[in-house]
C-alpha cells in the first residue's frame, strides 16, 4: 500500500506551524515587514532562503530536483502574486495556516485562490502562449 | 499584540528544513501553490492540453518532473503526457493531506501561541485599509483573485519559488521572487500612502 501520503504530513504540520510562529499569518506583522519597519520576517527568510542554498546544495545528487523553467506567465504572474499578497496578506500557505486558526475571513481569500487559480487555468489552456510555454 | 513570535533565527532556519525535508520525503519540490493546482488538476499539468508544450517528460517515479510553468509543489498527480506510465496514483492524496496539514501546523501555532481559536474579524491594520465587514471580505476575495491567477499563471509561490526555487538557485524561481517580493513591497507603500 503505497503510504506516499503519510510523506507530506510532517512537512505540512511543520510548514504551517512555523509560517504562523513566525508571524507571517498576520497581517500587521506582514505589512511591518514590506514597509521595512521591522526587519524580522525579512531576516528569516534571509535565512530561509540561504540556509536552503546550503542544505540543497549539499543534497543536490540525493534530491535530483528538475529544473524550475521559464515561461510566459513567470513574470505575469509573479506581479499578480504581489498585488495580491500585498493587499491580503496572504499566500497560499499563509491562508490555510489562517484557516487552521480559524479566521473565518481567509475563507474569503481561500475562495478568490481558488476562482482565480481556475481563471489561470484557462487562460494558460487557451493558448496564452504558443507551444513550449 | 499579545502573541509573541519567533525570532528570524529560529524561524528561518526551520523554513529552511522544510524546504528540503519535503523533497526529501515526498520526492518532488515543496510548493503549496503546487500542490494546490495538482490537487485540482486543472489544466492537466503534465501534458496533452495544448499550452503544456506537448514535450513534458513524464517523471519516473522518484524524480519530480516540472511541466512548465508549474515547477514547483506536491508530488505529481498522474503523468497524462500521451503514452505515459500513470505514476503515483496516490499523488492527489498526498497534496490534499499536505495542505490539511498546514492548517493544522497554523492551528497548532495559535494555541502554542496562545491565541484564542477562531476570529471572525481580520487584522485590525487590514480593516484601517479597506474596511471591515462584508466590503473587507470582497476586498480579500479580490485579493485572493490576483494571489491564486498569479501563483498559478506563475508557476509558484513564497514556498515554491521563494524558499524551494531559490534555495535551489534556480535563476526563474530568483527572478520571480524578486517580482513578486518587489511588487507587494510597491503595493504595500501604496497603500500606506493612500491610508497613512
Amino acid at each position: 500500500m503505497n503510504l506516499a501520503w503519510a510523506k507530506t504530513l510532517v512537512p505540512g504540520v511543520l510548514l504551517g506551524f512555523t509560517v504562523s510562529r513566525l508571524g507571517f499569518t498576520d497581517y500587521a506583522e506582514l505589512r511591518q515587514m514590506l514597509l521595512f519597519r521591522d526587519l524580522r520576517l525579512l531576516l528569516a527568510f534571509a535565512v530561509a532562503v540561504g540556509l536552503a542554498i546550503v542544505l540543497f546544495a549539499v543534497l543536490r545528487r540525493r534530491l535530483a530536483l528538475g529544473p524550475v523553467r521559464f515561461h510566459p506567465g513567470l513574470v505575469p504572474g509573479a506581479v499578480a502574486f504581489g498585488i495580491g499578497w500585498a493587499v491580503t496578506g496572504a499566500c497560499p500557505g499563509v491562508v490555510l495556516a489562517q484557516l487552521g486558526q480559524g479566521t473565518a475571513p481567509a475563507l474569503a481569500s481561500l475562495a478568490g485562490i481558488l476562482v482565480g487559480a481556475r481563471l489561470a487555468a484557462a487562460v494558460r489552456r487557451g493558448g496564452v502562449s504558443s507551444g513550449g510555454e | 499584540m499579545s502573541v509573541d513570535y519567533w525570532p528570524w533565527w529560529v524561524g528561518g532556519p526551520l523554513l529552511a528544513v522544510v524546504a528540503v525535508l519535503f523533497p526529501v520525503l515526498a520526492k518532488a519540490p515543496l510548493g503549496v501553490s503546487g500542490a494546490l493546482a495538482r490537487l485540482l488538476r486543472w489544466g492537466r499539468e503534465g501534458g496533452g492540453s495544448p499550452d503544456a508544450g506537448g514535450g513534458v517528460a513524464p517523471a519516473p517515479a522518484g524524480l519530480a518532473g516540472c511541466g512548465p510553468g508549474d515547477c514547483q509543489g506536491g508530488p505529481p498527480a498522474v503523468a497524462t503526457a500521451p503514452g505515459a506510465v500513470p505514476i503515483r496514483r496516490s499523488g492527489r492524496g498526498a497534496n490534499l493531506v499536505f495542505l490539511i496539514a498546514i492548517a493544522v501546523g497554523g492551528g497548532l501555532a495559535g494555541w502554542a501561541g496562545g491565541r484564542s481559536w477562531g476570529d471572525l474579524e481580520y487584522a485590525p491594520e487590514f480593516q484601517r485599509i479597506f474596511g471591515a465587514g462584508v466590503r473587507g471580505w470582497v476586498v480579500l476575495f479580490l485579493g485572493g483573485l490576483f494571489v491564486g491567477f498569479g501563483t498559478r499563471l506563475s508557476g509558484g509561490c513564497t514556498s515554491g519559488h521563494g524558499l524551494s526555487g531559490c534555495g535551489r538557485l534556480q535563476p526563474a524561481s530568483l527572478l520571480a521572487t524578486a517580482v513578486f517580493f518587489g511588487v507587494a513591497i510597491g503595493v504595500s507603500f501604496l497603500l500606506q500612502a493612500l491610508r497613512p
